[in-house]
């Protein structure tokens, strides 16, 4: 408990994390500034406008839906995606105006994915920072339960990016309550609001903590702080963009294989993806998307920890 | 009639090192031995000197010891308990400061402490002891990237006392500090050794290893070259020559002449002539005067630490040429065999009595 509690103070001493949340606050200041300016109260007229022009693309879609299923042997499988018209509302035919049911859900998914990325740049930074200034040499003097420092520093390394991802996601999105309040349409938060908005933070939420984990892992592989963005970026490059051109080419998915799938389907509780010749769609399910994360962080995490267990510090 | 039995038996070895071997591999580069079955012994309350040329090891053994890197053979005791299976619970007893000194540039000198004090739940209060000891208290807010060499060899001495260890691990503690720093240090060491502490204290400033240390080891390429105390190691290495500087360089001849009667091994010429075998140095300044021959000097050739260690580890420039790192004289091979396979290092449990 006292090694994490020092890591914790190291993690929120480093000038390199301060800066980081200062620039995050600067972004939250200057982009609720934007939407306060830009966002008003809709007037009647406006809001009559918008139900008018919600109710007709219900009805298109709806006429859409059902000639698809008159020619389709399984209309759910085939017209499965037309049925999404029918979560049409007027708040989306308000523009300009700040809609907090209709905007939370994107806003979070946007702080939660750029969180997430931070949390591997600060996470991998913590530990390659400690390597390269001999830092760790320094613990390892102190502490020489390798298993504990891993552990003290991965935990450290979560707790604080969790704290921030919820403090600050919090802070922003009742500011953006209150300019909708305020300057815009709330919306219905009914309790499937509530739920739906819960399961999207709490999934999204995963990616951060594992985005954390995998930051740390990369670093103690690594020893260096970029170790993780440079494994991410050729992944990126090598088996999600190289890997999507070889299926071109071989004419054979590759879906399957490539962690985006599974990162989609995770965070959108489901994904339904189709063969090259756009005849069958295959699902992946929400839970097999998040067991392939979690199988994934896991084996780069064992990795680190067999390594840190076993190397010589530097 | 009461009898005093006085306890003859050494006191008990903090580290005793055996038959250590270390080699690294590298799938690019031929492997190098670090190590080549190197023993060692420090007993309690002794400051004992590590010296070596480069690459002679010191720093690995210092490693492995610290459980920072992993020896390939070997045994090692600290405390009597083997190590580095029960170094997690002996680390509290033991300070250290391998290599040059690192720390986090942004991080304050007192934040740095602070941050290991807290790893064993250490007060503050002792932090600012150890500033204060090491002479950072009033520069302990500044960033550490600031600091100079010798500013941070100080704050890394100060990270090592600050468990108050009962085992002082320094390798180059002086390194970068300044005359006045030097001997500071040199003073707080003397007096941990004299509050009971026992150190370790790897250097390649010689002179300060003769003036503080007891005891010391010399190694070469791996492999102890000797052991025991400065002073013997040092007197074992003084030869009986005296160097004589005559008044008048014209008896030079007839000096050597009258010394080579009395069966003394002499050389030089002139005024200056060495001389060997004789029963003192006054015995050669009692022939010479005997023959009108009047000396305008005399002088032992003692041998310093720095020349007994060119000498053993074999480092000496020879002819204008100087050795080159690896090509240290390679001491015998150890005495353990590299069928002990076994891993055991100790900081003996007596020590605390």
């Amino acid at each position: 408990m006292k090694l994490f509690v020092v890591e914790l103070r190291r993690f929120a001493s480093r000038r390199s994390n301060q800066v980081l949340v200062l620039v995050a606050i600067g972004f939250m200041l200057l982009s609720l500034s934007g939407l306060t300016m830009s966002s008003h109260s809709p007037t009647a007229e406006e809001v009559s406008t918008a139900e008018t022009q919600a109710r007709e693309s219900r009805e298109e879609l709806a006429g859409e839906y059902d000639e698809c299923a008159v020619q389709s042997s399984d209309p759910a499988r085939d017209c499965g995606h037309l049925t999404s018209g029918y979560e049409i509302d007027a708040s989306q035919f308000l523009p300009g105006v700040v809609v907090f049911s209709e905007d939370a859900a994107d806003q979070l998914s946007f702080l939660f994915v750029v969180f997430a990325f931070c949390g591997l740049l600060t996470a991998g930074s913590f530990i390659g920072a400690e390597w390269t200034s001999g830092g760790m040499t320094n613990l390892l003097l102190w502490q020489p339960r390798r298993g504990k420092v891993f552990a003290a520093k991965t935990g450290a390394a979560v707790s604080m990016v969790s704290v921030v991802t919820w403090g600050y996601t919090l802070v922003h999105l009742g500011a953006l309550w209150a300019i909708s309040a305020t300057r815009g349409l709330v919306g219905d938060l009914t309790p499937t609001w509530w739920a739906a908005t819960f399961d999207l933070a709490g999934r999204l939420f995963l990616v951060v903590v594992l985005a954390t984990v995998l930051g740390v892992a990369f670093a103690m592989i690594g020893r260096r702080t970029v170790t993780g963005i440079a494994v991410v970026i050729a992944y990126l490059i090598l088996v999600e963009y190289g890997g999507q051109l070889m299926s071109l080419v071989i004419g054979a998915s590759i879906d399957d294989l490539i962690l985006s799938t599974y990162l989609v389907a995770w965070i959108n509780d489901g994904l339904d993806t189709m063969r090259p010749d756009y005849t069958v769609v295959e699902t992946t399910p929400g839970w097999l998307g998040g067991l392939v994360l979690i199988v994934v962080t896991a084996v780069v995490t064992a990795v680190a920890a067999v390594r840190f267990q076993r190397q010589d510090a530097n | 009639m009461s009898v005093t039995h006085v306890d003859t038996t050494p006191p008990s070895p903090v580290i005793e090192i055996t038959g250590l071997r270390k080699r690294y591999r590298s799938i690019r580069r031929p492997g190098t031995t670090a190590l080549d079955g190197l023993d060692m012994v420090v007993h309690r309350g002794q400051i004992h000197g590590f010296l070596g040329p480069n690459g002679s090891g010191k720093t690995t053994t210092l490693r492995i010891l610290l459980g920072l890197a992993a020896a390939d053979h070997g045994r090692m005791r600290v405390f009597g308990r083997p190590v580095p299976q029960c170094l997690p619970e002996l680390s509290d007893r033991i300070g250290a400061v391998v290599e040059s000194p690192r720390f986090f540039g942004s991080f304050t000198a007192r934040l740095t402490l602070s941050l290991l004090a807290g790893t064993i739940g250490l007060p503050d209060v002792r932090v600012e002891e150890v500033l204060t000891a090491v002479g950072l208290r009033d520069r302990a807010d500044e960033p550490v990237k600031g600091y100079s060499l010798g500013m941070r060899q100080r704050l890394a001495v100060a990270s090592a006392l600050l468990k108050d260890p009962d085992l002082l691990i320094l390798d180059e503690p002086t390194n970068g500090m300044d005359p006045a720093g030097i001997r500071e240090m040199r003073e707080m060491m003397r007096g941990l050794a004299a509050d009971g502490m026992t150190l370790l204290v790897s250097s390649h400033l010689l002179s300060e290893v003769e003036q503080l240390c007891d005891t010391m080891t010399i190694v070469s390429r791996g492999r102890r070259v000797t052991h025991g105390r400065v002073a013997d190691i040092v007197a074992a290495h003084t030869s009986d020559s005296v160097t004589v500087t005559l008044a008048d360089a014209a008896e030079g001849a007839r000096a050597a002449e009258v010394l080579r009667r009395a069966g003394l091994a002499i050389s030089g010429r002139a005024e200056r002539v060495e001389v060997s075998g004789a029963e003192s140095p006054a015995a050669v300044t009692r022939l010479l005067s005997d023959k009108g021959i009047h000396l305008s000097g005399l002088t032992r050739q003692a041998a310093d630490l720095e020349t007994v260690f060119l000498r053993l580890t074999g480092t000496a420039p020879v002819d204008g040429r100087y050795p080159q790192i690896d090509h240290s004289l390679l001491p015998p091979a150890a005495r353990s065999t590299p069928d002990e396979r076994e891993l055991t290092v100790t900081v003996s449990e007596g020590a605390e009595s």
